[in-house]
């Protein structure tokens, strides 16, 4: 029976207990590396990088350090160093979202934005479907169009034949109330010590 | 600015004017910024790939990461039989299998051969092909790329301005309905719009040579030259048009290539009328190519010489605000 934390565990070399934290929190990564990067090719080999030198690096792990935490940073800082020389190759973007993803990068960083941490940590799969299932029924479907499945306005007013500012409206509405829901576990929230590498 | 915008512009909907007036939003106030900032959060978080595809992209992120660490692991293997021969041929291979353990590589699978893009906006779209060379598309215009045995091809339809990379063992060739420009690193500008009877090929740098569709030779261009093509007539008329301006006029980019960082700051001072100063740079003899919007700030201007040259620069004798 596993007494140690997943820390020690890798920290010993146990692949197994690196694998699984691989499995459990790949998808919420490259979803927060697309993020500030606004590309998810690039946001998968950032986050591979960052499982890689967990690995490699992994005798500095003590048993108490926050794995979260340190790879949420780790991928933030990772992040935005592709994020510059991105911009500077105005890859996919234009100058202006270049320029405007350049100024949103800082409102995600992890340690200074705990809805960040919320949206994308460990817990945040869960806690975000809840928040969607939980929405009254016309707001929820029109928010899963809209939103999830990205089709545009006049898409989603013509497939629930609903008029298209009836459609903003109710995605407001949605936005509105998923802020609070998922603003509520905030004070759920056990206080995460955050430790770092030497 | 409303909701419905800032979402458009989440899901890629927005030209690039609408794109220029949420930057200047988001600067305004702070407030603003975390507004946007909150709501693409909650984009990111909330969309989920399709099932098969979160499932191919975690199996193939994992064997990435699985093989590499792996391939660690079998290095340090065979690490320690080498240290266990005579200390002084050890000694030297260590060093050599150290270095070649910790070199990690970059990317996984291969990207895909061919590309294609579509500029719907008014104004330009700027674009990097996978052999780092540099496109302007024109409005309204398609390109699409791909690389093989064979060379690059590009297939164009509207006006495209390009800035191919040299690379003499790959020809670069453009084909738009009526012509093949072929070239191997050179700056030129191919127009070739349905809903004109000619086809418009300016040469600024380089040398192309522009051959028909049955891939018979038209001529050969020389910098400085403007070649103006009927297909259905196979009349071929060719001027001297100094077109070191195209990429201004047309496209509204300035182009500053192959500066060093005095001369690029120079270039900003006189174009922006403010007294410009570097306080510090890491190389005075390398030279840069910096491309922006003509409309561009001053301030984003420096901010992509500055990473891109790890240089830092100032604006001196600043309005009080």
């Amino acid at each position: 029976m596993h007494t140690e934390t997943v820390s020690e565990r890798i920290h010993n070399g146990e692949r197994e207990a690196f694998n699984e934290l691989f499995y459990t929190h790949w998808q919420s990564l490259v979803s927060y590396s697309g993020l500030i990067i606004g590309d998810n090719t690039d946001a998968q080999d950032v986050v591979q990088t960052v499982f890689l030198n967990l690995w490699t690096d992994r005798s500095r792990l003590r048993p108490d350090t926050n794995i979260d935490a340190w790879l949420m940073r780790s991928v933030y800082n990772r992040s935005l160093n592709r994020l510059r020389s991105n911009m500077v190759r105005h890859r996919y973007n234009s100058w202006y979202s270049a320029q405007i993803n350049r100024e949103l990068s800082v409102c995600y960083d992890p340690d200074r934005n705990d809805v960040i941490a919320r949206l994308f940590g460990e817990e945040s799969r869960q806690a975000v479907d809840e928040a969607i299932s939980s929405l009254p029924e016309k707001c929820r479907e029109v928010f899963i169009l809209r939103y999830c499945e990205s089709l545009s306005a006049k898409e989603t007013a013509d497939r629930l034949g609903l008029s298209v500012s009836t459609v903003n409206n109710q995605v407001f509405k949605a936005l509105g109330l998923l802020r609070e829901k998922l603003g509520y576990l905030k004070a759920a929230l056990l206080f995460m010590s955050i430790y770092f590498f030497d | 600015m409303n909701d419905d915008l800032l979402i458009s512009y989440l899901a890629g909907e927005c030209s690039q004017e609408q794109e220029k007036q949420i930057l200047e939003w988001i600067r305004e106030d702070e407030a603003n910024r975390r507004h946007l900032a909150e709501l693409s959060a909650l984009w990111h978080a909330v969309r989920r790939p399709e099932e098969g595809e979160a499932m191919s992209s975690l199996l193939s992120g994992f064997a990435g990461v699985d093989s590499r660490i792996n391939l660690q692991e079998a290095r340090k293997g065979s690490l320690r039989k080498w240290l266990s021969c005579a200390a002084g041929i050890a000694a030297v291979l260590v060093g050599g299998i150290l270095l070649a353990g910790h070199f990690l590589g970059k990317g996984q699978a291969a990207p895909s051969d061919s590309y294609v893009w579509f500029n719907p906006d008014s104004s330009a779209m700027q674009i990097t092909l996978p052999d780092k060379s540099q496109v302007w598309l024109g409005s309204n215009t398609s390109l699409s790329y791909c690389s093989g045995e064979s060379g690059r091809t590009a297939s164009l339809k509207g006006e495209a301005f390009f800035d191919v990379a040299k690379d003499p063992s790959k020809a670069f060739i453009v084909k738009t309905s009526d012509l093949r420009i072929k070239v191997y690193g050179t700056r030129f500008n191919v127009r070739s719009i349905p809903s004109e009877t000619y086809s418009e090929v300016s040469l600024v740098e380089g040398s192309v040579s522009l051959a028909d569709n049955s891939e018979r030779n038209i001529i050969f261009l020389t910098p400085g030259q403007q070649a103006k093509y009927v297909a259905e007539e196979d009349y071929l008329q060719v001027s001297e048009v100094p077109a070191d301006n195209i990429l201004l006029v047309r496209y509204g980019v300035e182009s500053l290539k192959d500066m060093t960082l005095q001369e690029i700051v120079s270039a900003l001072s006189l174009s922006f009328g403010r007294e410009l100063r570097i306080s510090s740079c890491a190389d005075v003899n390398e030279r840069y190519t910096v491309n922006y919007p003509k409309d561009a700030s001053l301030e984003d201007v420096i901010w992509t010489v500055e990473v891109l040259s790890g240089s830092r620069i100032e604006i001196v004798n600043q309005d009080n605000k």
